[in-house]
């Protein structure tokens, strides 16, 4: 498209020393897992064959258990994030839908009272009663949520928020630094075990704690999406008869299926990278793939085709990704979801 | 007997108004067209009668049923979009037959359904093929038939033709005409084609503004608008219109003098000025003919007649006249006019004198 | 709305409640609890029964230099690495609008690094910074340097974080100015053409301007994700020299789960959501500035 040869070749050129500078750890990481340990130990190796002889040695070993548990955190890691992912994109489309098809209006003060009587209700529970601190946060939960529902149908004076709103007070959930979260919902988890409901290192904790943590994703990404879907066509559904549900399950998802594989890859990556909230709820069971590899660092030392290995391990489902979201971004397919 | 009917129904966005009240009623087994200029309301009255809009005020009634608070679906109605809302990843087959197989018709009926429809259509080459491989006229008739399948008690049509092009749209109304009369269903249709609503339907609607100017058959529309608007919405090229003064029997447009037919002559024997309206193609030899001249300033051969686009006294003019009419332009060139098909409107209300 | 429009419209809330509860409950409710702790001592070991201190806590993180140097720390990491990567990110994405040769051969290797796990990115960076056995000293070495400590020493390591961050995030910039890039109208870079406006000046002049409000929002994005960083220090330097190189989420963490200290670090993080609102407040009252007086 630019007529003029010497930017041209600054282009070109600028592209091909980024190519160099993102690709370069990949190979090497790439090429260090088929290294033997003498390869590693007696300075850097470069070229396999040339420089030294590549073997499978550290998959055998890695695979074999020798240098602990492998299988363990790739099977937590695939069972949390499918089933997060899964979930997370479901609701959050299910939510997404909700935003773009209907208004929602809801009382600046109805709000602001369900903040406060919560808040307030659960200093005073907490110090007030010997309560345990799930049972505060649901007393305060199933008294505060009805109440302000029903204000919000009252003629409250003060702002009324709209969709944008409700959309942004998702999206916004990731401006939160995660570590204001993280400690209160290990200590809430803790304190769950206590009652008889263990989440800490558990399938259903971490489930849970993903999925809220791919909506705010999941609920952007697919409100963009589903303004693309013609709202004509489930018109037409909906003069057939055919129930509301319905109609989003057979009509509005299929029609949106790029959108939901790009936003169920964003979000897939983000959970299968995660590592601090892995980090702080998991102990052994249910310990992720990132967990596994920070372990490797103090466990393995230099040993590195070994660390090459786990490291390979976790990016290989993500090269797949990468390369479904390449596609769709030749397609132009994602120049819609930015405004 | 009266099978739908809106009845004092009104519509408002937010603070704007579109529907004023407005009752219409659709008699059994009737093909009404809907016709007005863009923003009208057409589409709002049509969805409000499919339910997919809800009334500010007033009430929908089919079959006798008051339907102002029934859903879509359960008002027995099937409508066909403008831009054919067909289910994208399904096939022909799949979206004629989806209604029905989520209703739980059984598998045998739906094929026997689907297949009848489809001969109707002609769609029977087409019936694994999705939507995306199919042309604009396939399409629609795939709409066509995905409505017709369902033996709805109306069919709502949303100018389904527009996205055609001039050939298709000729033969596909026709074929829709056909289909409606042979299966008998009552019918609204929108449409902004005025060409369309004069033969398709069995009664037309000129809305303006959310009102009903007139509703009647294509030839009293024809023969008699009820007011100017409809009598230059109706009928291509548009009706010419001067503001005359009468004077012993007679209209004046500027010097020039045309004598009335003795009936209109009395009719307004009591009135100053009128609205005097002549359609383009009533300008020929008649029993009753004025002659009246004008200058003309495009000529328009068409082959089987003439346009002359000109001036009389000043005022825009538009005359039907035979191929070798001898007229050339900035010569004035005398027509005659058909007095006995002359038209005549109040100024002030503009209605039909 | 009347009624039956309200009626049917009930089937909106069955949308919606699920998402908006688990979210409620996963993020709001554990804030609420963080910030009741954040009053009291709460410690586990040794466990102590809760005790309200009103602001002592605040007081006491406030005046650790440990957290201004968290602080310091975090802001330098992420002011650095998103200016390198807006810079780069759209650079790169102009090039690849141009249609620069080869556009498809980069496309995944460009992608790629943003869906790496950032701890993943850190052991490679672990080993291509490795004094001895890691490529980047031997090719320094190579050109005559000599070797860097870049892993034990605060400032080549905050630099080797910056460059990481770098090296991860620029694909997300590219990915979005591209789109965004892609969005733009035809019509007006076809007419500067023909009016025959340079290079240059066609994009700032056009380009820069009209990509403004996507450029405040990716840079807004960045920096919002840049101060979680936590999971590259922990693997590369765990914070270390001393606590040169720790960052605010790893403070937090290191004070919560080594010391059980859940007061302290429930107020340490809350002080951490004050810094990041006023950060984010003062960037889009500025942002909103800049991009006023180019509208
Ligand atoms: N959802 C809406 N919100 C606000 N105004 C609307 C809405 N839908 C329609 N209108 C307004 O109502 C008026 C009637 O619209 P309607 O779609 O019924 O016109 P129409 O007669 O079908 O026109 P066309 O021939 O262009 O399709 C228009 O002025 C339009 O702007
Ligand atoms: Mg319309």
């Amino acid at each position: 498209m630019i007529e003029n040869p010497g930017l041209r070749r600054i282009g070109l050129l600028l592209c091909l020393v980024w190519l160099f500078f993102a690709a370069f750890p990949l190979y090497w990481v790439l090429v260090t897992a088929f290294k033997p340990p003498l390869a590693v130990s007696q300075g850097p190796t470069y070229i396999p064959f040339v420089d030294f002889q590549p073997t499978m040695q550290a998959f055998r070993d890695a695979f074999a258990g020798l240098r602990g548990d492998f299988i363990g955190p790739i099977v937590s890691s695939i069972l949390v994030s499918v089933t997060a992912t899964v979930l997370s994109v479901f609701l959050g489309t299910m939510a997404a839908y909700a935003l773009v098809r209907f208004t929602f209006r809801i009382r600046l003060l109805a709000g602001v009272a369900f903040a406060v009587m919560s808040i307030g209700g659960f200093i005073l529970l907490d110090s007030l009663t010997g309560l345990r601190v799930p049972h505060a946060l649901l007393i305060v939960l199933f008294t505060a949520l009805p109440v302000a529902v029903w204000l919000n149908g009252r003629a409250l004076p003060g702002p009324i928020l709209g969709n944008d709103d409700v959309t942004f007070w998702f999206v916004s959930q990731r401006i939160f630094p995660p570590i204001v979260s993280a400690f209160a919902i290990y200590l809430l988890y803790a304190e769950m075990g206590k009652i008889g409901l263990p989440l800490l290192d558990t399938f259903g904790g971490m489930v849970i704690v993903y999925t809220a943590f791919g909506l705010p994703f999941a609920v952007w990404l697919m409100r963009d999406f589903l303004t693309t879907v013609p709202l004509e066509v489930e018109e037409a559904a909906m003069v057939d008869n055919i129930g509301r549900m319905r109609i989003f399950l057979q009509i509005v998802l299929p029609m949106a299926t790029p959108g939901l594989i790009a936003t169920s890859m964003i979000v897939l990556a983000f959970v299968w990278n995660e590592f601090l909230f892995a980090l702080l709820l998991t102990t052994g069971d249910w310990q992720t793939l990132p967990i596994l590899l920070a372990g490797q660092n103090s466990s393995r030392g230099d040993e590195w085709w070994a660390i090459s290995v786990a490291a390979l391990i976790s990016i290989g489902p993500m090269v797949v990704v990468a390369a479904i979201l390449g596609r769709m971004m030749r397609s132009g397919l994602l120049s819609g979801s930015i405004k | 007997m009266s099978h739908v009917e809106l009845d004092a129904i009104t519509k408002s966005f937010g603070a704007v108004s579109v529907l004023p009240p407005l009752s219409l009623s659709v008699g059994k087994g009737e093909f009404v067209v809907l016709v007005g200029p863009s923003g009208c309301g057409k589409t709002t009255t049509l969805r409000i009668l499919a339910g997919l809009e809800t009334a500010t005020s007033g009430q929908v009634r089919i079959n006798g049923r008051d339907v102002t608070a029934v859903r879509p679906g359960e008002r027995n109605i099937a409508m066909v979009f403008q831009n054919y809302a067909l289910y994208p990843h399904m096939t022909v087959r799949g979206n004629i037959g989806y209604a029905m197989k989520v209703h739980g018709v059984s598998r045998a009926e739906i094929d026997a359904r689907v297949d009848e429809a489809a001969k109707l259509l002609a769609l029977d080459p087409y019936m694994d093929r999705k939507p995306k491989n199919l042309s604009g006229g396939q399409r629609q008739r795939v709409a066509i038939g995905r409505a017709l399948v369902r033996q709805p008690e109306v069919f709502l049509f949303d100018e389904p033709l527009s996205n055609l092009d001039a050939k298709l749209r000729v033969e596909m109304r026709t074929e829709i005409k056909l289909l409606q009369r042979r299966l008998g269903t009552t019918a609204v249709y929108v449409t902004h084609d005025q060409v369309e609503a004069m033969t398709m339907a069995d009664r037309v609607v000129v809305m303006r503004n959310g009102r009903i100017e007139q509703a009647a058959d294509p030839i009293t529309l024809y023969e008699q608008p009820a007011n100017r608007f409809v009598a230059n919405f109706i009928g291509s090229p548009a009706m010419n219109f001067f503001e005359v003064r009468i004077e012993s029997g007679a209209i004046l447009l500027g010097l020039q003098r045309l004598p009335l037919v003795a009936a209109d002559a009395r009719r307004l024997s009591h009135r100053q000025t009128v609205i005097f309206g002549i359609r383009p193609e009533h300008m020929r030899h008649s029993s009753h003919e004025a002659r009246l001249t004008l200058w003309p300033e495009a000529i328009e051969p068409l082959g089987a007649h003439t346009l002359l686009l000109g001036r009389a006294d000043g005022q825009k003019i538009t005359a039907q006249v035979d191929p070798r009419f001898p007229a050339s332009v900035g010569q004035p060139s005398t027509v005659t006019v058909d007095m006995t098909q002359a038209h005549f409107f109040d100024p002030e209300t503009e209605a039909r004198l | 709305m009347t009624a039956s429009a309200e009626r049917q419209d009930g089937i909106k809330h069955l949308f919606i409640w699920p998402a908006f509860l688990i979210v409620l409950v996963i993020s709001l409710f554990p804030l609420i609890y963080a910030l009741t702790v954040s009053f009291q001592t709460v410690r586990i070991v040794p466990p102590t029964p809760p005790r309200f201190v009103g602001l002592d806590n605040y007081a006491q993180i406030a005046s650790s230099a440990r957290f201004w140097g968290a602080i310091g720390t975090t802001a330098l990491i992420t002011f650095l690495s998103v200016a390198a990567q807006y810079v780069l990110g759209f650079l790169l994405a102009l090039a690849l609008h141009h249609n620069v040769p080869g556009a498809s051969l980069y496309r995944v290797t460009f992608l790629l690094p943003m869906f790496l796990a950032p701890v993943g990115v850190a052991l490679i960076a672990r080993m291509v910074f490795h004094p001895y056995l890691g490529p980047v000293n031997d090719a320094m070495a190579g050109l005559g340097f000599a070797y860097v400590p870049f892993l034990t020493e605060k400032w080549p390591a905050i630099m080797v974080l910056a460059v990481i961050d770098t090296w991860q995030w620029t694909p997300f910039v590219t990915l979005l100015m591209l789109a965004g890039l892609q969005g733009l109208p035809q019509e007006v870079f076809e007419a500067a053409r023909v009016d025959n406006i340079g290079a240059w000046r066609r994009f700032w002049g056009i380009t820069f301007p009209m990509l403004l409000p996507l450029s405040v929002a990716v840079i807004f994005i960045r920096l919002i994700e840049g101060f979680k960083i936590i999971d590259t220090v922990f693997v590369l330097t765990g914070g270390g020299p001393g606590t040169a190189t720790e960052t605010l989420t790893l403070f937090a963490y290191n004070e919560g789960f080594k010391k059980f200290n859940l007061g302290l670090t429930s107020a340490l993080s809350f002080l951490f959501l004050i810094v990041v609102i006023v950060f984010a407040t003062v960037y889009l009252a500025a942002a909103q500035r800049l991009t006023r007086r180019y509208a």
